[in-house]
């Protein structure tokens, strides 16, 4: 900004004219601005909504930032060594899926009786181990992370609902993707990607999903449906069995030594190297410090929501 | 060296000529690198920073290693205010304290500028955001809306509770939020739940007068009245009018 486009009044600011050179809309500012406040997520989705421009930069520059900021691990493994490149779907829908479980409603395999609605998510864990288990024997090759499930009890005479999301690397290249091509498996008449909107496989209908996924969640023998859309997103549900069942969630060898899932003051995502696998996961919190940050009181599950 | 009287010399991009205590000038990491790996007598060029910005910059150093130094007699809670008032000063000036303070390394500078601009962000509606920043809003009504709906994902929480925080509750409180949820409003005062209400009891009536029965005898009894209304596709606001009775 050059010193004849700046004035040095105070001046109220219905005083002045529409400006196109408030410093809010510089990218060294907004860069500078979102550093300090680790990359709050309100205030990005905030900051995106206002016009054109921050839009734009937000969805080439910011979200990109917010990610690699949030999930370190896990993007450089998605954008296979070039993080400051494109990754299919935009860098605001992975953002979306790393803190947003999309709920559910009654598809053609998978019914509910009635349907969860999305909501934001504090803290989730991807795992690659995990997105192993969701991928039929002749796709292992492909790399795959997907999250814990998101339990949501359904009452007393239901099972709870585990809700799960995860995104592939690579999927224009991968054997699902060719294996659903080769199959000519038609897109889900319905459903479409809650994170970049596009059309969905069903995996359930394509025959893709492997015994090893029901067991991975703790589902009971294939009660469980997912969908990946064309950008590589994956979303689903499964009803999970209660706790007293022998059969234990998480593999053998991999441990998971992070122990801060539930500090959610925790403002950086971190990893472990587990059998040598760099990020075999990857734990992605949203942890604020702006003033008005998201607090749990009580330990109770009640958030924060401000006035939108 | 090691005398407190030693003096820099500061020179600006537009040619002004500061001369300030070396423990000031090196909050500046930037300044205090050059200091310590340059000639210590000649001038330090601090190119990017006019004279005014700089001025208003070294008054921040100065009150903090004050401060710091037990120089001045400030509580944390006064500093806190001196802070606060420091930074109400145009967005103009805001936004080249910010690069300022960035060029010059001064980590806590920084973090105050960012917030302060990060505040006038959080907890806004779009329109009242490109009203504080002079935005002009180049979308139409249908791109706003799908705006909306795109950046709405990170305000939907779990259960659908809407929630109001108010710091303090004086004798007489009047709040208000905007929620754009359907099924309950939450409110905390003084960090303890005050009151927990589902909307759909309070959409019938204009307005209703509770009693709430304190959790423990400290808790002042408060009566509220609440109004609500529509204010546009999914949000209600409600608004709280809190009388105590201690």
């Amino acid at each position: 900004m050059s010193a004849a486009q700046r004035r040095r009044v105070n001046v109220h600011p219905s005083d002045e004219p529409e400006s196109d050179y408030s410093g809010i809309l510089n990218e060294g500012i907004l860069l500078l601005l979102f550093e300090s406040i680790k990359w709050d997520l309100q205030v990005l989705c905030l900051t995106a909504s206002v016009n054109r421009k921050l839009r734009a930069i937000a969805k080439r520059l910011l979200w990109r930032k917010l990610c690699v900021f949030r999930a370190p691990c896990m993007v450089a493994a998605l954008a296979n060594g070039a993080p400051n490149g494109r990754i299919g779907g935009g860098w605001d829908a992975l953002a979306k899926l790393m803190f947003f479980c999309s709920g559910c409603e009654s598809t053609r395999h998978f019914i509910v009786s009635r349907a969860i609605p999305g909501h934001f998510t504090q803290a989730s864990r991807f795992s690659k181990t995990s997105g192993r288990s969701f991928l039929a024997k002749k796709c292992r090759g492909d790399l795959l992370f997907v999250s814990d499930p998101c339990e949501h009890p359904m009452g007393d005479k239901e099972d709870d609902l585990g809700i799960f999301r995860g995104v592939f690397r690579g999927f224009m290249r991968s054997k699902t993707r060719a294996c659903l091509l080769r199959r000519q498996v038609p897109f889900d008449e319905r459903v479409r990607c809650p994170y970049c909107g596009t059309r969905v496989w069903s995996m359930t209908a394509a025959r893709l999903v492997p015994k090893s996924a029901a067991r991975r969640l703790g589902s009971g023998d294939r009660r469980l449906e997912y969908f990946v859309c064309v950008n590589g997103h994956l979303h689903g549900a499964c009803w999970l069995v209660p706790l007293s069942s022998d059969e234990e969630v998480c593999d053998v060898g991999e441990e998971d030594v992070d122990g801060d899932d539930d500090d959610v003051n925790e403002d950086h995502a971190g990893y472990d190297e587990v059998d040598g696998d760099a990020c075999s996961h990857q734990t992605v919190t949203n942890g604020s410090t702006s003033s008005l940050g998201e607090d749990v009181l009580g330990g109770g599950p009640i958030d924060l929501l401000l006035n939108l | 060296m090691g005398s407190t009287s030693t003096k820099i010399k500061l020179r600006t991009s537009d040619q002004k000529v500061f001369e300030v205590e070396k423990a000031v000038a090196v909050q500046s990491q930037t300044i205090k690198y050059i200091y310590e790996n340059g000639c210590p007598d000649s001038v330090i060029h601090v190119h990017s920073v006019s004279g005014d910005i700089l001025s208003k910059i070294l008054d921040y150093c100065k009150k903090h290693v004050n401060s710091a130094a037990g120089k001045e007699d400030i509580s944390p809670e006064e500093l806190y205010e001196w802070d606060a008032n420091f930074v109400k000063v145009d967005q103009n000036t805001l936004f080249d304290l910010i690069l300022a303070a960035n060029c010059l390394k001064i980590e806590s500078l920084l973090d105050l500028t960012c917030q302060t601009v990060a505040n006038m962000i959080k907890g806004k509606r779009p329109e009242e955001i490109r009203t504080t920043f002079n935005i002009k809003n180049d979308y139409t009504i249908e791109a706003e809306e799908a705006v909306r709906r795109e950046n709405k994902w990170a305000f939907d929480m779990l259960g659908g509770v809407g929630t109001m925080v108010i710091e303090e509750l004086a004798d007489d409180t009047m709040s208000k939020c905007v929620t754009n949820t359907k099924s309950r409003v939450c409110v905390i005062a003084a960090n303890q739940i005050v009151m927990m209400r589902s909307i759909s009891k309070l959409a019938n009536k204009k307005s209703i007068d509770v009693y709430k029965q304190p959790q423990n005898p400290t808790t002042p009894r408060i009566k509220e009245s609440v109004k609500q209304r529509n204010v546009g596709t999914g949000f209600i606001e409600l608004f709280f009018h809190f009388k105590c009775k201690m």
